[in-house]
């Protein structure tokens, strides 16, 4: 049995324009892998800086993980949304990262994007009003099929710190320098 | 441009068009190249040399002027350069097959798009290495030149590009790159690195909006539906099919006649013909003459064409005729129909008769005129012919013949019969009848029928190129031998295009499930036409080993993309692609592949069955499983996984509360231990093996008997009180519900008259009185909390424990004080105490001295279910002794912790489940012998009467308070008032008065208790039937103190420990012989048959009901003393008396008494049992059940089996050797960390010890005689320090022992030096009553020092 153990944390959001921020997180994997202990998602807290445009989430992740194949290695995958003042939320990042395959410490910066507005109208709506478009299917951020679709903008990163412990990979013939 | 291949590319590209960006690229790079050939030559050279590194040492600049370009082949000069670094080249080679699959697209830059290619195959071999040399391959004629290393190169490798194509090096190529003027050569910014065979198409895709582009698409669908089969060779074949079929066909052709409109056509160009022919005569210029020639010769071959088409089309139309007669004829002929098809003609006549005979008449004369001049022009071509030959002389032969008109014009006549109607003749138009089935009116001879009937269907079975991909449903052959099929399937292609369509028609067999294979049709697919669907008809022919059998299919298949097939969401609606690039992005498979396929497989496919026998297709397997390293299954039955997955879920109650699982799966022990085994349980209760104690045996039996007793009758009374609920008859008698007057003429006239009157109220429905509770056999949580309040009495270490933890310096000066010893003596001992549960253990801090107080609350958390609790609370008094160990260096000091077991008090759980809480001050069970400690002896403390320090008493007190939550003494209780009563009537219905007047008095409703009791036959009986006088068994009844030994014997019957209503009051009560052959009983059980045998030896005894401290409900027995009169209580469990008085007398609570007469109830306000009145006269008291002033009297024996033979006891030998080995075997096991020593030398001392113990337990009372023991023994043995004790139980089974053995925690001590002793001593009584005592005690011995002072 293959194990894989997550430890880490989602350490920060950069880069945003937006200043009260918050970010959902996904693990993702294929098949063959099971979990074993853990959450493979979480949502942190809404965090803001004035003094930078950096949000400190410290999220952590400690994800024990089983495997049966190397396919469908783990993703993390993260949506970070901000929030106005009347409490209401809108995704500003998408982005997804693979776990590393060496195990260690890692950090991983996860550059995010976020759907570009639908026009003129949108544009300003969005810029006065807050509120942006969403994906309809979250399955977006990691299959590439129907990406191309898609207009979108960059925007901030998303720092996580990763330790990676890798366990019985030797027994399979897969070895990690 | 100068190399061959780029001009041609070019040409290619401005065939289509290019953006005005590539147009700008373009210019700029043809500007640069310009620059660059008017350079100086020493520049020049260098710049070559950098272009040519950049070139073979490929770096990414190099590509992009030329990204039309596919660079995705590796170059063997890549390989050559890179020889050094195989792996990062594997690497790449890698790579570069599933570029090739997938298709990128860039919208910025003009746009590219490459087909898929398919693979090369690469072999890693070093012989096919090309290596860059600077040496040249071969000989250069040149000798006058001195080619630069980088010219070599290129020489070179124009050389085996040549290779490759199996060309030569072209000679100018050799003497340009050998010329001086090397700035004519490197010129294009094109490099070509490959020398891949593959010509790669480029596609331009001109940028659209991002809206309408959506991709290329990848996949496709074919669409194939069959529409319908048609036998044309069958064994049912009649003549009518026959005719029907060609009739079909023959209609088929027309109809395609007609749609194609070959005679309209040939026609009207004929038409023009003639006229252009007739414009071209008027205008006569001498040089048309060929030009007419031509057109005159065209026109008739035209008019002869239309004659022969037209002729056809008129056959056709006749012969439809006539078959179609010929149908219709056979049809009112024989007396059926098996055939649908059906024609109407409509006939319809020429509306001018006139003007089409003129007509038919002008074009009959027009052709007439135009045969004849074309005649007439034969024959002067002819005679012009002959003429000649006669000039030359040559052979004479006859001078042509002018043509003869009328002749002519008969034959052309003919023809025209052939070929067109008559102007008279009915226009005749065919018009195919599809009638619904209804009106078709098929039906066949029954013979036939019946025949046809049988088992005809078939299906088809689809492959695309040998590849299976699906079959369609199955048909019945209709009575016309077709199968109407219109169905579809649809297949979805990815990539690859399929060649061939292979139908396998199958006939469908009732008996197996695979068909039986008929034909086979093969076509080939043009997938090319995109926009209309293709129409096939594919005949067959069977097999020649099945019957014979031909016919046709007729299907259409389609091709396009399927997106088109959902059009209806614009987001997906994608633009067919124009054909062209289309046809590049799906190449029919490369000629390579195709030319092998076409060797390796034969024209006709194979079938699936002979397929298999050739070469075995693998099993389906998807990649993903394929590269799996194991299947998931095995992860799933991995334990360590199973283990951490359940911990958590945290479900399971085992794994929740795990602490640590072992990393390696071999190191995962499997959970059913013996550390789960518990004292009652079942399942554990015998050692696994092939060879049974026989006493184990009987203990087991008694167990299971017991268990199943109580099953049988709580399930009986279950039952009982359920019909009682439910089952009132179903006719109610009018008034009065008696038995006795329900027979009979007049029972059956009431429930008439009842009927009619309606039902009588008086038959209310008692609320339901018992209710079925499921709940205790859930799993729970429980909070076992001990509060922990003092003790007296604790034992003080000996002098040898003492020592220890004496400082040697100071122990000089105290030892001259008497008061400090004593005081010493009092307080050296460090008591604390731990409540545990199986494994579970919770301890308090400890004390100091002999009556420590701790006032702590200890709190256990238990999970289980409330059946399975079957365990006893262990509450244990230990001594922490803590041993300083000084090392060499005297700054080092090392403390040694060992816990001393002292003394136990067992709580059943299932009592503390019942009851809820117990609370007070209860007396722990002391082992007999405790070598290293010693009793306080009041004595030795103070001169004072022992009377006035109450609390010095001699055995150890803990004051306590224990409950359990949640506190659900709800156990429901066992309904046996259901079951049959044996007493009489008369005496149920005293019973119920009396239980009216005395509920009245009691002043706690609880200490009712039923005075009819559930025997274990099932029956209730008045409980004074229990009291009986019964002989003890022989041995003890000839001892001098029977008492005692009656005492005794009953305590070491097995106590049940078991959550079950049957253990209580209202539960089953025992008689003695099926209690003595189990040896398995509850406590109210011992107290009775105890009760009994004082009653057989003739003591004036009572039997008291009421509630005790650790088992809740139980019996205790009062007796009077015979040489004092004196009353005095017996507890059945532990053979101890107690005076009335006495407060630590652990009898709680009194409800009543029974007596061998009469029955006493309890009706005192007062609680306390030390302060109850035990006068049984005094009314104001007890409230006797009978008494004189009614006639009844208390009903007696009956249960017990008065002449009850006891059994003698199996041997004990092998039994007692099965307990020292399981102890030593355990004891070893729980010291994992340390090796186990056994020392044989006390043994002798200590089997000498046990052997006095049963008679000291028996007849003393419970008195500290037994220093004595333990002060023999250290003097006896002065250089060890000893810690051991005596333990005494009934035996149950070995499990049972084990778990008393680890409670007292002897193997913990971890002393290096430390050995251990073991002695077993049995003591059996009648039936298998056993008493066990074990002897443990752990020696350390004494350091030499030690030894000194």
């Amino acid at each position: 049995m293959a194990e894989v153990h997550i430890i880490g944390q989602i350490l920060k959001a950069v880069d945003f324009d937006e200043p009260h921020l918050f970010c959902t997180w996904t693990l993702q994997s294929g098949s063959a892998w099971r979990l074993i202990q853990g959450e493979v998602h979480g949502q942190t807290h809404v965090s803001s800086n004035r003094l930078e445009s950096c949000s400190d989430f410290a999220a952590p992740l400690d994800i024990h993980l089983s495997c049966a194949a190397v396919q469908g290695w783990p993703t993390l995958l993260v949506e970070v949304h901000a929030v106005n003042v009347l409490q209401q939320s809108w995704p500003v990042g998408y982005g997804f990262a693979h776990i590393p395959a060496t195990p260690g410490a890692h950090r991983v910066e996860i550059n995010t994007w976020k759907v570009a507005p639908n026009g003129w109208w949108q544009s300003i709506r969005e810029r006065f009003g807050g509120g942006g478009a969403s994906l309809s299917k979250t399955d977006l951020l990691f299959s590439g099929v129907e990406r191309y679709k898609l207009q979108t903008r960059s925007s901030g990163k998303v720092i996580a710190d990763l330790h990676l412990i890798f366990r019985k990979f030797e027994e399979y013939g897969v070895e990690f320098h | 441009m100068e190399t061959p291949s780029p001009p041609r590319r070019g040409k290619k590209k401005r065939k289509t068009q290019t953006t005005r960006a590539y147009r700008r690229c373009e210019q700029e790079v043809e500007s640069l190249l310009r620059e660059t050939k008017y350079e100086d030559c020493g520049r020049q050279e260098l710049e070559l040399e950098a272009r040519s590194l950049q070139f073979f040492h490929g770096a990414d600049d190099a590509a992009v002027g030329e990204k039309e370009i596919p660079d995705q082949e590796i170059t063997p000069e890549e390989k050559g350069a890179e020889e050094n670094s195989i792996d990062g080249e594997a690497a790449t080679e890698t790579i570069d097959s599933p570029a090739q699959t997938y298709i990128d697209i860039e919208l910025q830059e003009p746009p590219l798009v490459w087909p898929g290619v398919h693979k090369q195959v690469h072999y890693y071999d070093d012989s096919l290495l090309y290596r860059p040399a600077n040496a040249a391959h071969f000989q250069l004629h040149l000798s006058d030149c001195n080619p630069g290393p980088s010219q070599i190169r290129m020489l070179n490798r124009f050389q085996e590009q040549a290779k490759g194509d199996a060309s030569k090096l072209s000679s100018d190529l050799v003497s340009e790159l050998c010329d001086d003027s090397r700035s004519q050569f490197v010129t294009d910014s094109r490099l070509y690195r490959t020398v891949c065979n593959k010509e790669f198409q480029c596609i331009f895709l001109a940028p659209a909006p991002i809206n309408q582009f959506m991709g290329i698409p990848t996949r496709r669908c074919l669409t194939l539906t069959f529409k319908q089969l048609r036998f044309t060779a069958h064994p049912l074949l009649l003549t009518e099919h026959r005719m029907a079929q060609q009739l079909e066909d023959l209609f088929d052709q027309y109809t395609e006649n007609r749609n194609r409109q070959v005679c309209r056509k040939l026609k009207e160009e004929l038409d023009i013909a003639r006229q252009v022919g007739a414009k071209l005569v008027l205008s006569a210029r001498p040089e048309l003459t060929d030009e007419i020639r031509r057109q005159l010769r065209l026109t008739q071959k035209l008019r002869q064409r239309y004659y022969l088409e037209s002729t056809a089309e008129r056959n056709l139309s006749l012969r439809l005729l006539r078959v179609w007669s010929k149908l219709k004829a056979l049809r009112s002929q024989q007396d059926f129909q098996c055939t649908r098809f059906q024609l109407k003609l409509h006939v319809g006549y020429h509306p001018n008769l006139e003007s089409a005979y003129s007509d038919w008449k002008q074009q009959f004369e027009d052709d007439l005129a135009e045969v004849y001049r074309e005649q007439l022009e034969l024959f002067y071509c002819r005679r012009r012919q002959w003429g000649e030959s006669m000039v030359d002389g040559a052979s004479p032969s006859k001078p042509p013949r002018k043509p003869n008109f009328e002749k002519l014009m008969a034959s052309l006549k003919k023809d025209y019969d052939r070929a067109f109607k008559d102007p008279e003749e009915p226009l005749v138009d065919f018009v195919r009848l599809y009638a619904d089935e209804a009106a078709a009116k098929l039906f066949l001879p029954a013979s036939e029928q019946l025949s046809k009937r049988r088992n005809r269907s078939y299906f088809l079975k689809l492959y695309l190129d040998e590849l299976y991909v699906g079959q369609t449903r199955t048909y019945r052959l209709e009575d016309d031998l077709h199968l109407y099929m219109n169905e579809s399937i649809g297949v979805l292609l990815e990539r690859t295009l399929p060649q061939n369509l292979n139908i396998w028609l199958y006939e469908k067999s009732t008996l197996t499930q695979q068909g039986r294979r008929l034909a086979v049709m093969s076509t080939r697919l043009d997938l090319s036409r995109k926009d209309k669907a293709v129409q096939l008809k594919l005949g067959f022919l069977a097999f020649p080993s099945s019957p014979k059998m031909a016919g046709d299919v007729c299907l259409y298949y389609d091709y396009g993309p399927i997106e088109v097939r959902r059009g209806a969401r614009d987001l997906d609606d994608i633009q067919p692609l124009p054909d062209a690039l289309l046809r590049t992005l799906f190449p029919p498979r490369s000629k390579a592949v195709a030319a092998v396929a076409s060797t390796t497989e034969p024209v006709t496919p194979i079938g699936p069955c002979h397929k298999r026998k050739k070469h075995k297709l693998p099993a389906l397997l998807f990649t993903e499983q394929q590269l799996q390293f194991c299947p998931i299954r095995t992860l799933f039955s991995n334990k360590r996984y199973q283990l951490l997955r359940s911990r958590h879920q945290q479900r399971n109650v085992h794994t929740k509360q795990l602490r640590f699982i072992p990393a390696l799966e071999r190191e995962i022990i499997s959970d059913d231990g013996d550390a789960l085994s518990t004292a009652g349980d079942s399942s554990q209760l015998l050692e696994p093996g092939t060879y049974w104690n026989p006493i184990d045996l009987h203990k087991h039996r008694g167990y299971k008997f017991l268990k199943l007793l109580y099953e049988i009758i709580g399930n009986q009374s279950a039952r009982r009180a359920k019909a009682q609920q439910l089952a009132h008859p179903l006719l109610f008698l009018a008034d009065g519900f008696d038995l006795s007057l329900a027979t009979g003429w007049t029972s059956l006239w009431r429930a008439l008259c009842s009927l009619f009157q309606g039902q009588s109220t008086a038959m209310i429905r008692e609320p339901a009185a018992w209710q079925p509770q499921a709940e205790h056999d859930q799993y729970q949580h429980f909070v076992v909390s001990l509060h922990v309040v003092r003790a007296t009495g604790v034992p003080v270490r000996s002098r040898h424990i003492l020592n220890i933890e004496e400082d040697p310096n100071s122990e000089a000066d105290m030892s001259n004080s008497l008061f400090v010893t004593q005081t010493l003596m009092y307080s050296n001992v460090r008591p604390f105490v731990s409540l545990s549960y199986g494994q579970r253990l919770s301890r308090s801090r400890s004390a100091e001295g002999s009556n420590p107080t701790w006032n702590e609350e200890l709190q256990l958390q238990l999970t289980g279910c409330q059946k399975d609790m079957r365990e006893d609370l262990k509450i244990s008094l230990f001594d922490e002794v803590i041993e300083r160990q000084l090392s060499d260096e005297a700054s080092d000091l090392y403390q040694r912790v060992q816990c001393n077991w002292l003394g136990e008090y067992r709580v059943p759980v299932s009592s503390l489940l019942t009851s809820g809480k117990f609370e007070g001050c209860i007396e722990l069970a002391m082992p007999k012998v405790l070598i290293g400690y010693r009793r306080p002896l009041i004595e030795s403390v103070t001169n004072m009467p022992p009377d006035q320090y109450p609390e010095f008493k001699e055995s150890v007190h803990i004051w306590f308070y224990l409950t359990i939550e949640p506190n659900r003494c709800d156990l429901p209780p066992l309904p046996t008032n259901v079951l049959a009563c044996a007493e009489t009537v008369q005496l149920q219905a005293y019973l119920n008065e009396r239980r009216m007047e005395l509920q009245q008095l009691l002043p706690q409703p609880q200490r009712y208790v039923e005075p009819l009791v559930c025997t274990a036959l099932g029956k209730r009986v008045c409980v004074t039937r229990l009291l009986e006088q019964l002989p003890l068994p022989g041995v003890l009844a000839s001892s001098k103190s029977a008492l005692e030994s009656a005492c005794r014997f009953v305590s070491l019957l097995c106590q049940l420990r078991s959550y079950d209503p049957c253990m209580g009051f209202r539960g089953v009560w025992l008689d003695n012989q099926t209690l003595l052959d189990s040896t398995w009983c509850s406590v109210k059980d011992q107290g009775v048959l105890l009760c009994n045998y004082m009653l057989g030896l003739g003591l004036e005894c009572w039997l008291v009901l009421g509630h005790s401290c650790p088992y809740g409900e139980c019996c205790y027995v009062l007796f009077r003393q015979p040489d004092t009169a004196e009353l005095l209580f017996v507890d059945p469990a532990s053979g101890r008396h107690y005076q009335l008085q006495d407060v630590y007398c652990p009898l709680r609570r009194v409800y009543c008494v029974v007596g061998k007469q009469n029955m006493y109830f309890n009706i005192q306000t007062e609680t306390r049992v030390s302060m109850t009145h035990f006068n049984l006269q005094d009314a104001a008291c007890w409230f006797p059940l009978f008494n004189r002033s009614s006639n009844q009297s208390a009903p007696e024996g009956g249960v017990q089996e008065l002449d009850y033979a006891y059994k003698k006891s199996f041997e004990l030998s092998q039994l007692q050797k099965n307990i020292e080995r399981k102890i030593m075997k355990k004891i070893s096991a729980w010291r994992t960390t340390r090796k186990t020593n056994f020392n044989r030398a006390f043994l002798p001392h200590l089997q000498q010890i046990l052997s006095d113990m049963e008679s000291l337990a028996t007849f003393s009372r419970a008195r500290y005689e037994e220093n004595a023991y333990s002060e023999q023994l250290e003097r006896v043995f002065p250089n060890y320090m000893l810690h051991g004790f005596t333990l005494n139980f009934p035996y149950t089974n070995l499990a049972a022992v084990s778990d008393r053995i680890r409670t007292t925690c002897i193997h913990y001590n971890n002393s290096p030096t430390v050995e251990f002793c073991v002695a077993v001593h049995l003591k059996a009584y009648a039936n298998d009553v056993i008493s066990v005592w074990v002897f443990l005690l752990a020696v350390v011995p004494l350091d030499v020092n030690q030894r000194g002072q």
